[in-house]
């Protein structure tokens, strides 16, 4: 089961959005703003972190930074209410992995969660691998 | 290329009042899509449940009610919004003449609300229970208004108030838009305004007084003290 984080400062949104992606079989917490999702990271690993754009206080590509300073390795998903891919494609060169316009479809967003969870996957396979290597390397094995 | 954008930009100084249309729409249209979202997706989440209930899995009355409030409670929120962006629009019916001035201030703070609130910071209106009629540009005046608010806004930060009030004396009205703050601020130069209020017979006067900074937008007034049901 995937975990994904849900960032949006519109609750009826997050709870609606977090109850359908349940109902999709995904674990799924909500943060209602950028500093909470920054805060919740170190609690708790997520396969997925969707992040609202426009949001008061941090915006979600503020957000996006920090989220990525902490864990450089975090699949982001960002949601954007413009209707040019513009911000979406600026979110993704600060290294988000993609986005989606809203309203999304939520076929749409569970697929690219699961390609996310595959990818967080790959990544600590990777980075096990690397540390396996390195400590049997260190010993001469 | 400049060059040529520079000349269209003096041959078509109407290219602020674009930029401020532009601006409100842009903001609106970001907020109607944010209230069809959840319409989208409560609507959404009721599809799960008639899925689910088709397989034979009831569903709980309460999450039926909880579900039709929501539609509820968004479309009427979006209704309001889209009835604010249509009086906005038709403004610039009248270019020139006799207007309220009260419903064009609270329309179009209805509209700039959003852009106070994505900076954690509160806009009010003090307006006067007056009707007050002025004979001027409607939709320029709007611009005037729009112009000192974004100044003010560029000071803001969490937590701030930013406060539009409406009162006047025998021969004018006074618009203020005044921040309010903890912090000490600095209002930047805004003499480009000046010159734009200037155009619509409108006076500027800026001022920063302990613990808030506000523009002062003087409008002349030719019918004032209304009766209160002028629509």
């Amino acid at each position: 089961m995937a975990k994904v984080l849900l960032v949006d400062d519109e609750k009826d949104f997050r709870d609606v959005l977090a109850q359908r992606m349940s109902n999709q079989g995904l674990d799924v917490d909500t943060a209602e703003s950028g500093p909470r999702a920054i805060e919740m990271i170190d609690s708790k690993l997520y396969d997925a972190v969707i992040v609202d754009l426009v949001m008061p206080e941090m915006d979600g590509l503020e957000t996006l930074k920090r989220l990525l300073k902490k864990q450089p390795n975090l699949q982001i998903i960002v949601l954007t209410g413009q209707a040019s891919v513009a911000k979406g494609v600026e979110a993704m060169k600060m290294g988000a992995v993609d986005f989606l316009e809203k309203p999304a479809k939520i076929e749409s967003l569970v697929k690219k969660i699961e390609q996310a969870e595959e990818a967080t996957m790959t990544l600590f396979e990777k980075d096990l691998d690397k540390k396996i290597s390195d400590i049997t390397g260190k010993k001469g094995w | 290329m400049n060059d040529q954008a520079d000349n269209l930009k003096d041959r078509y100084p109407a290219d602020t009042e674009l930029k401020f249309s532009g601006t409100i729409l842009a903001s609106v249209t970001h907020e109607l899509n944010n209230v069809i979202s959840i319409i989208n997706q409560t609507g959404g989440l009721l599809e799960d449940f008639i899925f689910a209930a088709e397989k034979g899995t009831p569903i709980p009355p309460e999450k039926l009610k909880d579900i039709a409030n929501k539609i509820c409670v968004h479309s009427e929120r979006g209704i309001e919004i889209i009835k604010h962006l249509n009086k906005f629009a038709h403004s610039s019916d009248l270019i020139y003449g006799p207007f309220i001035l009260n419903d064009q201030i609270e329309n179009l703070c209805a509209l700039l609300r959003r852009f106070v609130s994505l900076k954690g910071a509160t806009l009010s209106t003090i307006l006067i229970p007056d009707k007050i009629e002025v004979i001027n540009f409607p939709f320029k005046v709007q611009q005037v208004i729009f112009l000192a608010f974004k100044i003010i806004l560029s000071l803001t930060q969490k937590d701030d108030s930013i406060i539009l009030s409406l009162s006047e004396n025998e021969s004018n009205c006074k618009i203020n838009v005044k921040l309010e703050t903890k912090r000490e601020c600095i209002l930047p130069d805004y003499s480009d305004i000046k010159n734009y209020a200037n155009s619509i017979s409108a006076e500027l006067i800026s001022n920063n007084d302990a613990g808030s900074v506000f523009i002062e937008i003087v409008l002349p007034t030719y019918v004032s003290n209304l009766p209160h049901n002028v629509e």
